[in-house]
């Protein structure tokens, strides 16, 4: 029988973010998968290079707008490790207080759109609701509700007030409230379990296979958490559990989300009870001996790796990133094998992906000949100027 | 942090230094040196690229090291490092993050693949072909990933230190002409 | 495993009678922390020309010009900050080390004309202090 390949995506294949599945079926059943990335990949490993580390910070802030404190801290880290510099317990657990309720927001909000694709809209509305019990927690403490602009080179920049603890105990305790609500609904609710049982299955050996990370990984049954494995900031101190499910399926992976939730409200409320006095941050200077670290960090999605180089002046000499999604996708490929096409999305955003990367050029074949032209934001704009003005009605000036 | 490197000044690097044994014992002459900066990171400098995959069937075979958190290029002057992170998963604190440096020369930037031992790099591998040109052989796929599919073969591999942008490239052209042209 | 269908009904009924979680935006606004970085205020007056706010800056929004010498001894500067290029981090307030730059809460920033994004300010002052450490506690 032959094979028809369809292709899912690039415009929104599960999330409305770019990437694109080459999908073979048979009938209706997936027999191979292959996948295009770097629909939107912008180039921050070379562009670092031409900044200052200082400047990096907000620059790598900007790899993902949901766990922008991912970057940041794993970036800062490693700097601070070259540097010698030893961050006050207060930065370390301002620090790890905010990362968990990035974890809190980031989770509730894949909760969302995994209810949004099985078509259970209801779920995705009030996850989506208590998500902002964690923003205004994260708006309160860091002056923003995305892009939180805490960390430096040192420390943190803002400090938390006397009164702002009841505010954060408050919203913890209402957070703890409705996740456990959230888990228990979603694990008896036939909506989710007839989309999520037994779909997306990824054995363990498969997952190891795979270097599969975060979640994805630890509902595969492996029990694998740079928070535990390799402890940084605050993590050492706090008393959590390491969530695995033993399920490998897509009802794994939301469990595994769900009581880390849980687990993320415990230690929020751990950090906070025990929020130790003193400075927040260490002077800084602006030169970074030369040498190279590595650096992890447990984002929502996985491990996320940075490596750094520096050759004793301002600017790094390099900056690797390697975010947690990258390396999921080669699970992903495999999961999708054996399913439905309706379960495309599901599985794809399962993972919760984030394809945070942008290309900066285009490329156009010419009208005469073969000859290709490589097109950059400037010619795209004149371009698109001069068509406005010769097409466009209605599209003047005031 | 300032736990960690007391731990280290004191240390307790028991399971960093039986691995660095290992290696040392098992690989002698494969191996440069090893460094290990503090507790459960490592750095292990292969002496020749052709020796590079024993060192990584070694660990895979004898440390049970499966996870290839990410693999790095580097352009340094004239030659390339390429730098495997590797991991043993699902330990609790006992995990090493162990990062194997191999230099590859500029002119027959070649290296042998890992796909066949550790399936996860497949992606990786396929990132440090497109920018920097360094090819993984016996890779099963390489097409471009992160680039652009019809980024032409000239276009060049972008993270390359000596990597102008097409624009800069013209612009620097146009100032020749200028400049001859006065 | 016990299964039931529908059991967010309740919950979705309960709040027929609550209050909506939205607000209706230009209409309604939400009251902003106080810690919320919006477009830059400067108080020139204070500048002391050490140029450390434009190398800080991640996005070159800010540009202090050396505008030379004046008659009495004072130089003249010239600060131009793009308010499209600004991605409100507040680096710059940070780095300042006479507290020339505040950071407000205005954050309805759309323009339709490109030249307003642009704002520019002349004012001269005595000292250049080449200050580069930042302050301890932020
Ligand atoms: S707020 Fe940030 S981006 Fe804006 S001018 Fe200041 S340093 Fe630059
Ligand atoms: S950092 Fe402050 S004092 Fe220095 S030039 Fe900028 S505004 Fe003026």
């Amino acid at each position: 029988m032959p094979k028809v390949t369809i292709p899912v995506g690039p415009q929104h294949p599960a999330l409305k973010e770019p990437i694109n599945f080459m999908v073979s079926v048979d009938g209706e059943t997936i027999v191979d998968a292959d996948m295009n990335l770097a629909y939107s990949h912008r180039g921050i490993e070379k562009l670092a290079e031409s900044k200052t580390y200082l400047q990096n910070i907000y620059l790598v802030e900007r790899i993902c707008g949901i766990c922008s404190h991912t970057h940041t801290t794993c970036f800062v880290q490693g700097v601070e490790e070259l540097m010698g510099i030893e961050v006050p317990e207060r930065g370390l657990y301002i620090r790890t207080l905010v990362a968990e309720l990035e974890r809190i927001h980031s989770h509730l909000l894949w909760t969302g759109v995994a209810g949004h694709e099985i078509g259970f809209d209801t779920l995705f509305m009030y996850t989506w609701r208590d998500r902002e019990l964690a923003l205004d927690l994260l708006e309160m403490i860091t002056g923003n509700r995305v892009n939180y602009g805490i960390n430096t080179i040192g420390g943190v920049r803002r400090n938390i007030k006397a009164g702002m603890k009841d505010q954060i105990l408050k919203h913890i305790g209402k957070l703890e409230e409705r996740v456990q609500y959230y888990t228990d609904m979603a694990t008896t609710e036939s909506t989710v379990l007839l989309r999520a049982e037994g779909v997306g299955h990824l054995p363990e050996n498969e997952a190891r296979k795979f270097c599969a990370v975060g979640p994805t990984a630890r509902a595969s049954n492996i029990p694998t958490d740079v928070r535990k494995e390799d402890p940084y900031a605050a993590y050492e101190e706090l008393d959590f559990e390491l969530i695995t499910s033993d399920s490998c399926d897509i009802l794994g992976r939301l469990i595994v989300r769900m009581q880390e939730m849980v687990e993320s409200c415990k230690m929020a409320r751990q950090l906070i009870e025990n929020l130790p006095s003193g400075p927040i941050r260490a002077p800084m200077s602006r030169e970074v001996p030369a040498g190279e670290v590595v650096s992890r960090y447990e984002a929502p999605r996985g491990e996320c790796l940075y490596y750094v180089k520096s050759n004793g002046t301002f600017y790094p000499e390099r900056l690797k990133v390697r975010a947690s999604t990258y390396a999921n996708w080669p699970a992903v490929v495999y999961s999708l094998k054996g399913y439905y096409i309706a379960d495309i999305p599901l599985i794809i955003a399962a993972i919760d992906p984030c394809m945070s990367c942008t290309s900066r050029v285009a490329i156009l074949d010419t009208k005469d000949g073969n000859e290709r032209k490589v097109l950059d934001m400037d010619y795209l704009r004149t371009y698109g100027i001069k068509w406005y003005k010769e097409h466009g009605r209605g599209v003047r000036r005031r | 942090m300032r736990e960690m490197e007391i731990e280290t000044e004191t240390g307790n690097l028991e399971k960093e230094e039986r691995i660095k044994a290992e290696v040392v014992g098992k690989l002698g002459d494969k191996v440069e040196k090893v460094e290990i900066p503090r507790e459960r990171r490592m750095f292990i400098y292969v002496k020749r690229k052709e020796s590079f995959k024993d060192v990584v069937k070694f660990l895979k075979d004898w440390l049970g090291i499966i996870h290839v958190s990410a693999i790095t290029g580097l352009d340094v002057g004239d030659k390339f490092e390429v730098l495997y992170h590797l991991f043993s998963y699902g330990k609790e604190k006992e995990g090493v993050e162990v990062t194997v440096k191999v230099s590859l020369p500029k002119t027959d930037p070649k290296i042998d693949s890992i796909v066949d031992l550790l399936p996860g790099a497949v992606l990786y591998e396929r990132e440090n072909h497109d920018m920097f040109g360094i090819v993984p052989e016996g890779h099963p796929d390489l097409r471009p990933l992160l680039l652009p599919d019809d980024w032409a073969e000239t276009g060049g591999h972008p993270l390359r230190k000596d990597w102008v942008e097409e624009k800069e490239k013209e612009k620097e052209k146009e100032k020749e002409k200028e400049g001859r042209g006065e | 495993m016990v299964r039931t269908i529908g059991s967010m009904f309740p919950e979705a009924f309960r709040h027929l009678w609550k209050k909506r979680a939205t607000v209706l935006y230009p209409f309604e606004k939400l009251e902003l922390t106080y810690r919320y970085r919006g477009k830059l205020e400067f108080f020139d007056e204070r500048c002391k020309g050490c140029k450390v706010c434009e190398e800080d800056c991640p996005s070159f929004a800010m540009e202090i010009k050396d505008e030379g010498k004046e008659q009495d001894g004072k130089t003249k500067f010239r600060r131009i900050y793009h308010t499209d290029r600004c991605l409100f981090c507040g680096q710059c307030a940070e780095s300042c080390m006479s507290e020339s730059i505040i950071l407000t809460k205005e954050f309805e920033l759309a323009e339709s004309d490109k030249e307003k994004f642009t704002i520019e300010s002349t004012y001269s002052t005595e000292i250049i202090a080449k200050e580069r450490e930042v302050k301890e506690d932020g």
